[in-house]
């Protein structure tokens, strides 16, 4: 954690307004996160369509699952030859499974460890509040929508007047 | 098996096999010195580890093969066929094989017991000793005094005579009630010779049987196998193939094996035969007989070919036919034996037979008399009834049984229990429970013939010896012999004062066989060169002319008189357990009987016409009475018996015999009147009929076969002689490979030399003839004792639970009375592209360098897929630990690996065999020769039916024999693998059946 | 659904975690004991030996691997709906999907067992495991059976994956709403969770591709599964439409066992307005189109049977239906019947004539009648396996080692067992976790506006495409 957090968050009882609030925060490029219970494509489409880096990790590992598909068992068939039947030493055709299966083992397996922990390198950069206050408010995870936006203390007025101004239900400040 | 063994017997058996073996022969006396095993035993001849095999010679029937048996750690554990015995010539039946079972039966007397009120008491051995000799002094009148004994071959049986006779008791008798008496008394009456002769089977081109099962248990079965394949089978370089013709009520093994099988009223051979003769002699006119002919004809007049038709009930066209050929045949054979020509007119029709053979010319050429074989030293039934008879009338004091079992072998409607009961004192001699002994008072248990001095003389020129190959088993266990002779000392006797035991008679015996043979030098070595060979064999020439006695032409036979209502009895001889000596071997039991397939228990067969009209069905459990007792037991439809007949073999039904024969089966003597043919006294077996009914309980018939047609799927292919002697490879007939109309083409083509280690200098391969093959199931036995193969009782073989490695297969074809019923051994194939390996995860199973299907034992985790995956089933699962009852477990091979539940187990061409001869080749610096390793199978088949060998050496016997293509000469006749379609690449190629009559193998 | 707010999911589906019903627990006392006398059966088998059951010579495999398909088979309707369907954007997914995955998850844990349960020393069952030991001794990846090892941990492990990925954003609410141990339970479990767009993007994102990976695991299992048979020679086995065959097999009894979880489920916890009688009408549309691919293919069997000409393979599937050949032996009765024909005949009606009222639209809305039809099919199903299993064993090439099955207390204990196990397993789990994917099913519901005209879409004139993330 380099900075604590400073700034203010707010929680809205409705999708529109937290989207035109979103999309406002991003459209002056001020650093905000959103909360809500579900994603919803309109807070998507407000925040400009941020993108996400995870296929590169899911790509990579699934590759070299196939890689061990493959590897691993022409290894073992060669390290000590065991003739059965007249069939390939290495036998690709049945080595594709293997390379099939270890490809969808590793790619799934990294795929969701990366959502957790992409989730949270976000969050570093991008920090939510601290307070017992926001630790305490529970319905993001229910039925409201929030907003947290850092800021310096100096421009919360202008923030917090534009949560307002958007029926927002609650605005704390935090610094 | 560790826990099997205890340690002092250990010891005891080495120190015991090292004096044995010492010099060949010094098992005089019980050594009193123990070594212990860990410091290397010095005065003991066998390096631990590895074999050492004694000869000697079988006694499990009076044919005594000569005999090989393989000891480990001083413990006998394989038996195998002699080498240089002039009879079996190696090889051995499959009661040759069980012998060291008999060895090793858990019901084995193990200690000297006295009887005391309905328990038994053991006593000392000295003690039970002085018993009989009082026991023999008790009795006043000496001659009240019987000895019945199971075995007097060759010096046994004058050592016996001398016994008795010294202490006045009446003459010995020997009882076995599979005699030949028959034929002793009808060859007195016709040729004045009163001895079985030699039949050279194998001279003859046509031979006709007359219910001598001679392929199963009649004289010497393994010789007469021999010789009846070198007549009968088919032989690709002369292209020559003799013919067989069954006459009889029904096929067994031996009638399953003819050409032809003409059906004929039970008891009416001898008009067949009589009629046979006639059409001969009118044919042939009598250019055998010369002076005899008109007697003959005016004798043999009255039996038309028409008459002999219509009272037998066989067809006159397939008579003629057989007259026609017979009268051709250069020279032809006409055996007969066995129990269903043992009417009480059986010498009658014997001598009829003779005429048969004397009329064309056989007598001389195919039935040589003058080699006085000793084959048949029994006591007549007539005898044994006299005995039975003095014994009701309380006139026989004490009676010694020695491998006796009157019994059980008597028939019960000659009173025989009644009778023992009148004897104040039974001793018994024998070395395992049976019902006999188990009525005794005093036991002094016998030693088995692995344990003891002895000899025999099957026939002139060949005397073979027998040795103990170990110590007793038992520490109070003695050779009945050296009892006697210890009583007899007790008894202050003189008579045996030179020969304090049996080894040193025998050894004065000997010196006179040394001056008979004319062998030179001193005695002891020729003595040891004696036992090193397993006895003296020599070719003696005799003179074997004999004349017609006019006198035999006297009797009329006709059809005999069968008593009673209903079907007529026919007790036939048991392949499996003869007379029922074998009964309490556990492979015995298990092994199936080919005909019927049938294991752990007697079946009776009937005709399925006679059957419907009974309303009976295969397996329903029958009642069948006699006059003079009855039965249960299970039904099964076989075409192979005549309609108006019920066959039950004989052999089972035991009471007293321990638990492996105890409750299996019934005793078919039970329902047979105690008759004997009134000229030789030899029991009559066809005399009764028989009332059938079902109780309509259903049998519990197990049988190891599922589907008994082969479904037009070429596992057993058969030719006709005409397209073998044409060269003609009907390979192309397989059904599956017609069906498609196009050749196939392989995934993975055999590179054997591609795929690193493939083959490397041997790829071993067997052969199977399957016009050899006569499904005698020596193989099976043999592969049983070689390869520790579980025995898993009768349930289990029911749940498909069998665990043989080798089974023999049988097939029918056709139906009615033209059946056939074709056998072969099925064993693993050793596929070069097996489908049992690529499916093992764990590669239990790969394919070694020389081309065997290994099967790694404690690689192995039990999926089973191998075994589904393999098309010819011979894979086998351990469902559970399965236990050998002490001391089976002695007979285990050390060799091969004894195999825990849930591991996979088949065969591998006896791999450990292969591994010793390695080894041996190795230390030599060279490869292996061909025919230097032999597979416990190969080794013992009595027709060399299997070959096996190195595929890869194109020179070896068996790559002749299977031509694999892999020169371009190589042209296959009758080589096929089974199921080509799959492309299995199969190590085994059979050679077809060769037949006069196409078989018709469709679907 | 519209009528329903997004504090009403919240309120519903935690209500069904609290305290059950005695009934419950009278259920759960059930199943334990069943499993109980599987656990028992088993132990005495490994004791004794494989001999306890009906498995002999020629019949290698039996009650086991018929156990082991037809549970595989059930585990594929939970990832075939959150997979498959969430792929193809199906509306009436959400509300089941969760019951269904967890049912896959125990279903493959079931049938995971069975492999173990079959082999003559599971002693040694690691040995199927490739792990580098002393001897180097590896496996043989050529095995059909080792493709199997492969193929079903990987299926169990991406739908556990995929489960408790899903599973996260619940059991944040869960957390939020709980107290006590479940808190800390819950907490743990929900890995920090927060419900912030840094968290959703990636979580949509990576659902997707979890998605898009597990879908052909779906149709992959089955298939290598199939192999185990297939690439085998055996006749009845030996068939390159196995791989279909199986996966419509395992689809349409995957399918059949959400109905008979799902129908007593919304009744119990009372969610009639989330799983409605559409979402289960859907359920079995899909059942009867893979009942007409699972029909399909045995008439197919048949016809290739005949077709090829091959006599190994007409005489399994004359077998099948009409028993022994006979040919004409007194001794060797045609057309006897035995355990074999009975499963066919099972199979034939349930799997291909009981599906038949679906086409009905009043039959396919009727839960009862669903429920009826879905055990039916449950039933046919395993017979099918049966059927496939032991028949063609049974009669293979060669006539003279033919056999027949007999059913063993034994197995019928352990197969009893399993059943306790699964649904055990799935009553604790209905005790534990949301059986409705509260996020999800937040998603299919129309949130909250203050304009109630939904075309007014504010945000859209202020809305930027966003370059890229800048810090």
């Amino acid at each position: 954690m380099r900075k604590p957090f400073k700034g203010l968050w707010a929680s809205f009882p409705y999708l529109d307004d937290a989207a035109t609030v979103a999309a406002k925060l991003q459209q002056d490029g001020s650093d905000y996160s959103v909360l809500s219970p579900c994603p919803r494509h309109e807070l998507y489409e407000a925040m400009g369509r941020p993108t996400s880096r995870l296929p590169w990790i899911t790509l990579v590992f699934g590759a070299l699952g196939i890689f061990f598909g493959y590897g691993f068992p022409s290894w073992t068939a060669l390290d000590w030859v065991l003739p059965v039947s007249q069939k390939p030493i290495v036998g690709i055709p049945a080595f594709t499974i293997i390379g099939f299966e270890l490809m969808v083992l590793l790619g799934g397996i990294s795929t969701a460890l990366s959502v957790v922990l992409l989730g949270h390198f976000e969050l570093f950069r991008h920090k939510l509040p601290h307070s017992p206050a926001f630790k305490a408010y529970n319905r993001f995870s229910n039925d409201r929508f929030g907003i947290v936006v850092r800021c310096e203390e100096g421009d919360a007025a202008a923030m917090e007047q534009l949560m307002r101004q958007y029926s927002a239900e609650e605005v704390v400040r935090e610094f | 098996m560790a826990d099997g063994i205890r340690r002092r017997d250990l010891f005891k058996v080495i120190a015991a096999g090292g004096a044995t073996t010492a010099a060949i022969a010094a098992c005089a006396d019980k050594p009193e010195k123990l070594i212990p095993y860990l410091l290397p035993p010095e005065n003991i001849e066998f390096v631990p580890g590895m074999p050492l095999d004694y000869a000697t010679t079988c006694m499990e029937c009076p044919a005594n093969c000569g005999m090989v048996v393989k000891t480990r750690e001083a413990r006998a554990i394989k038996a195998e066929g002699n080498p240089d015995h002039p009879i079996n010539q190696g090889a051995l039946c499959m009661r040759g094989q069980a012998s060291v079972q008999t060895h090793y039966n858990p019901a084995r007397l193990q200690t000297s017991m006295q009887r005391d009120g309905e328990t038994w008491k053991q006593i000392p051995w000295d003690a039970a000793e002085t018993a009989f000799a009082n026991a023999i002094k008790a009795v006043g009148n000496k001659s009240q005094i019987v000895y019945m004994t199971g075995n007097a071959s060759g010096t046994r049986g004058g050592f016996l005579d001398k016994w008795l006779s010294a202490m006045g008791a009446s003459p010995k008798l020997v009882l076995d009630p599979l005699g030949q008496h028959n034929i002793k008394a009808a060859n007195q009456l016709t040729f004045r010779r009163a001895e079985i002769p030699q039949y050279r089977i194998d001279q003859a081109t046509l031979l006709v049987n007359f219910g001598a099962e001679f392929l199963e248990t009649w004289l010497n079965p393994v010789e007469n196998n021999r010789l009846y394949t070198t007549m009968h089978a088919y032989d690709d370089a002369t292209k020559r193939k003799g013919r067989f013709v069954q006459v009889g009520p029904h096929v067994a093994l031996t009638g399953a094996n003819a050409d032809h099988w003409i059906k004929a009223k039970p008891g009416s051979e001898p008009l067949i035969v009589l009629a046979l003769a006639r059409e001969v002699l009118s044919r042939t006119h009598g250019r055998a007989v010369g002076a005899d002919r008109d007697r003959l004809t005016s004798y043999l007049e009255p039996y038309t070919l028409e008459r002999a038709a219509t009272e037998s009930g066989a067809e006159a066209e397939a008579l003629r036919k057989l007259a026609d050929d017979f009268a051709k045949a250069e020279p032809g054979l006409a055996l007969a034996g066995g129990n269903l020509v043992a009417t009480t007119e059986g010498t009658q029709f014997q001598i009829a037979v003779n005429l048969l053979n004397y009329v064309a010319g056989n007598v001389g050429r195919t039935v040589l008399f003058g080699a006085s074989r000793q084959i048949d030293l029994s006591s007549s039934h007539a005898e044994v009834e006299a005995v039975v008879k003095r014994m009701q009338a309380g006139e026989v004091k004490l009676l010694i049984v020695d491998g006796a079992n009157p019994l059980y072998h008597l028939p019960a409607s000659s009173q025989i229990a009644g009778a023992l009961d009148k004897v104040p004192t039974i001793i018994s001699l024998s070395s395992a429970w049976d019902e006999t002994t188990s009525k005794a008072h005093l036991v002094l248990p016998g030693a088995t013939f692995l344990e003891r001095w002895g000899d025999a003389f099957p026939q002139r020129g060949v005397y073979s010896l027998v040795q103990p190959v170990m110590a007793t088993y038992y520490p109070d266990v003695k050779a009945a012999e050296d009892t006697l002779l210890s009583v007899s000392a007790k008894l202050g006797d003189a008579t045996f004062k030179a020969t304090p035991t049996y080894r040193d008679y025998l050894r004065q015996a000997w010196q006179q066989v040394q001056k008979e043979v004319g062998a030179s030098g001193d005695f002891e070595a020729f003595w040891r060169t004696s036992l090193q060979k397993g006895g003296v064999f020599r070719t003696v020439s005799f003179s074997s002319s004999v004349r017609l006695n006019p006198d035999a032409l006297s009797g009329k036979p006709g059809v005999a008189k069968i008593a009673g209502e209903g079907l007529v009895l026919l007790p036939t001889v048991s392949l499996r357990h003869r007379d029922g000596r074998g009964a309490s071997n556990p492979w015995l039991q298990e092994i199936c009987d080919p005909v019927s397939q049938v294991v752990w228990g007697s079946w009776a067969d009937i005709n399925p016409v006679t059957a419907k009209k009974m309303g009976i069905a295969h397996g329903d459990m029958l009642r069948v009475k006699s006059p003079m007792g009855e039965v249960e037991l299970p039904a099964y439809l076989h075409y192979g018996v005549h309609e108006d007949a019920i066959a039950i073999p004989m052999g089972e039904g035991h009471t007293h015999s321990g638990r492996n024969a105890d409750g299996y089966g019934i005793n078919v003597l039970d329902l047979l009147p105690n008759a004997a043919d009134p000229q030789s006294g030899e029991f009559a077996y066809l005399t009764t009929r028989v009332q059938v009914e079902r109780t309509g309980k259903p049998g519990y018939l197990v049988q190891l076969d599922h589907s008994p047609r082969q479904l037009g799927r070429g596992i057993i292919q058969t030719q006709t002689v005409e397209q073998a002697r044409a060269g003609e490879n009907t390979e192309e007939h397989d059904p599956e490979e017609m069906k498609h109309g196009h050749p196939y083409f392989d995934f993975y083509p055999l590179r054997e030399d591609q795929t690193p280690g493939y083959h490397h200098t041997y790829r071993w391969g067997m052969t199977i003839d399957t016009e050899r093959c006569t499904g005698c199931s020596a193989c099976v036995a043999a592969c049983y004792a070689e390869n520790n193969l579980a025995i898993v009782g009768k349930t289990r073989v029911g749940l498909g639970r069998e665990m043989p490695w080798l089974t023999i297969e049988r097939f029918i074809e056709g139906e009615g009375d033209s059946f056939k019923a074709l056998m072969q051994p099925m064993l693993c194939q050793q596929c070069g592209n097996a489908g049992c390996e690529p499916v093992c995860p764990v590669y239990a199973t790969y394919h070694n360098q020389e081309g065997l299907n290994a099967q790694i034992y404690n690689r192995c985790v039990g999926t089973r897929y191998c075994s589904n995956n393999c098309p010819y089933k011979v894979r086998r699962f351990n469902w559970f630990n399965y236990e050998w009852e002490a001391p089976l477990n002695m007979q285990l091979n050390p060799d091969v690996t004894v195999r825990s539940k849930g591991v996979m187990e088949k065969c591998t061409f006896c791999v450990q065999r292969i591994a010793r001869a390695r080894r041996t080749a190795n230390g030599e610096g060279r490869d292996l020769r061909d025919g230097e390793v032999t597979p416990a199978c190969v080794q013992t088949c009595p027709t060399k039916a299997l070959t096996f060998g190195n595929l890869a050496d194109p020179n070896s016997a068996v790559s002749k024999k299977a031509m694999r293509g892999r020169n371009e000469q190589d042209k296959r006749v009758r080589q096929y693998e089974v199921f080509p379609s799959l492309k299995q690449h199969p190590a085994i190629t059979y050679l077809r059946k060769v037949t006069f009559e196409p078989i018709n193998q469709e679907a | 659904m519209s009528a329903i707010s997004y504090s009403d999911v919240n309120a519903d589906i935690l209500r069904t975690l609290e305290r059950p019903k005695p009934a419950y627990f009278l259920l759960l006392i059930g199943f334990v004991t069943a499993f109980a006398i599987g656990v028992i059966s088993w132990a005495i088998q490994i004791d004794v030996g494989l001999g306890l059951s009906g498995i002999s010579h020629p019949i290698g495999w039996g009650f086991y691997i018929t156990n082991f398909v037809f549970w595989i088979g059930i585990g594929h309707a939970g990832t075939l709906i959150s997979a498959v369907f969430f792929l193809t954007r199906a509306p009436w997914r959400a509300p089941v999907y969760r019951a269904a995955e967890a049912m896959t998850v125990f279903a493959v844990m079931t049938a995971g067992l069975f492999p173990l349960i079959h082999i003559g020393r599971v002693w040694y069952g690691y040995w199927l495991i490739p792990y580098p030991n002393q001897r180097m001794l590896w496996t043989n990846f050529k095995s059909p059976l080792m493709w199997d090892v492969f193929a079903v941990t990987t299926y169990l492990t991406i739908s556990v994956t995929f489960f408790m990925l899903g599973l996260i954003p619940d059991l944040a609410s869960m957390r939020d709403s709980a107290r006590g141990i479940r808190k800390f339970l819950y907490s743990s479990l929900a890995l920090g969770w927060n419900y912030s767009y840094q968290q959703w993007l990636h979580y949509a994102r990576g659902y997707l591709i979890l998605a898009a990976f597990a879908a052909p695991l779906v149709f992959s299992v089955h298939s290598i599964v199939s192999w185990d048979f297939a690439m085998a020679m055996i006749p009845g086995w030996h068939t390159t439409i196995f791989a279909p065959y199986f996966v419509a097999g395992a689809i349409f009894s995957g399918l059949a066992m959400v109905i008979t979880i799902m129908v007593p489920l919304r009744v119990v916890f009372d969610l009639k307005k989330y799983v409605t009688d559409h979402v289960l009408q859907s359920l079995a549309r899909v059942i009867l189109f893979t009942s007409f691919i699972v029909g399909y293919s045995y008439c197919t069997e048949f016809f290739i049977a005949y077709y090829s000409g091959v006599n190994f393979e007409r005489a399994i599937f004359y077998f099948r239906p009409f028993g022994e050949p006979g040919s004409g032996l007194p001794f060797y009765p045609e057309g006897q019947m035995g355990f074999a024909q009975i499963a066919f005949f099972i199979m034939f009606f349930c799997n291909v004539i009981s599906p038949l009222p679906l086409w009905r639209w009043k039959v396919r809305n009727n839960a009862i009648a669903l429920f009826i039809i879905s055990i039916l099919i449950n039933i046919g199903m395993w017979f099918e396996r049966f059927n496939i299993v032991v028949s063609s064993l049974s009669h293979d090439f060669n006539p003279t080692l033919w056999g027949t099955y007999i059913p063993t207390p034994v197995e019928c204990g352990i197969t009893l067992g399993s059943f306790g196990f699964f649904f055990t397993m799935f009553l604790l789990f209905t005790r534990a976790m949301p059986t409705l994917a509260i996020a999800e099913v937040k998603e299919m519901l129309t949130p909250p506006y203050r304009q109630a005209n939904h075309d007014h879409v504010p945000w859209r004139e202020y809305a930027t495409e966003r370059s890229e993330d800048k810090d």
